[in-house]
């Protein structure tokens, strides 16, 4: 099957899909395994997805630690901290 | 009163089966029950807190999920009418579970997905949608869209009410534990 849909140009799932839906028997053998392909595929983006945003929010946070220090540590640097008006 | 960290609900919630006859016998059912539970049909009500699919992509857009639906149906060998097309159920929270996931900051992304694995496990396709309370219900509630066909076996699903108060009861069981260890987690943090 991977085959043929080498032959289509096609990923499995997408051969599986567009090109299978005439061959009933070819395809009632794979749909169970294209069920569990798409749930994991499902699974790994929505990993990835809050993977991405978790690493988001930590760089947005040593950020904000790294400007924190510079502005504490740097009063003279008046396009953070400007201490002229005092 | 419930406090924080130390009160468990004891109610559970209700699980309504809407499948009556003659409802769902449509092709159309799918995309119709779908659409609506991703809020991608009529009027925006404003109230979808998550949305997700076990068995199927969500992230690739409903048109995909509903052609997923539709290809394990072809598993199925009809003899006479198909019936139902899809199945609809929607779990309503209980007041006390509610009040129990709003003042822990239990993401109930997880618990629906939690529950949607229920009926994965048994082998039928789900898409989910937790929706906040509005007119019709006044709580907290989730609604499944159930692939009518096993992936595993091709066969149709037969839900009885003794079985749909089985899996109120799983459902129940799903929801109490993730606010146990919400709770547990908040008392001991790491």
């Amino acid at each position: 099957m991977q085959e043929k849909a080498r032959l289509y140009g096609k990923t499995l799932s997408s051969y599986i899909l567009n090109c299978c839906m005439d061959d009933k028997h070819e395809l009632l053998q794979l749909i169970p395994d294209a069920v569990e392909l798409w749930n994991l595929v499902n699974e790994l983006y929505l990993s990835t997805e809050s993977a991405s945003s978790a690493r988001t929010t930590e760089f947005e946070v040593k950020d904000n630690h790294l400007i924190a220090y510079i502005q504490e540590n740097n009063l003279n640097l008046g396009g953070i901290y400007d201490d002229t008006n005092n | 009163m419930m406090t924080q960290t130390t009160d468990i609900p004891q109610t559970g919630g209700i699980l309504l089966n809407k499948a009556g006859k003659g409802n769902y016998q449509t092709q159309d059912s799918i995309k119709n029950v779908i659409r609506y539970i991703a809020r991608e049909s009529g009027t925006s009500k404003n109230d979808l807190i998550c949305r997700g699919a076990m068995g199927a992509t969500d992230f690739t857009g409903i048109d995909m999920t509903i052609r997923q639906f539709r290809c394990v149906q072809l598993l199925h060998e009809r003899k006479g009418d198909f019936g139902r097309y899809i199945d609809h159920e929607i779990y309503s929270f209980s007041e006390e579970a509610q009040e129990a996931i709003y003042e822990n900051d239990i993401p109930v992304e997880e618990i629906a997905r939690s529950m949607a694995q229920d009926f994965y496990d048994d082998g039928f396709q789900v898409y989910y949608g937790v929706h906040r309370p509005d007119g019709t219900e006044k709580h907290l509630h989730m609604h499944f869209a159930v692939n009518t066909v096993n992936f595993k076996t091709g066969k149709k699903r037969h839900e009885n009410k003794t079985a749909t108060k089985k899996r109120q009861e799983r459902l129940d069981r799903i929801v109490m534990a993730e606010i146990i260890n919400r709770q547990k987690s908040a008392k001991n943090p790491s």
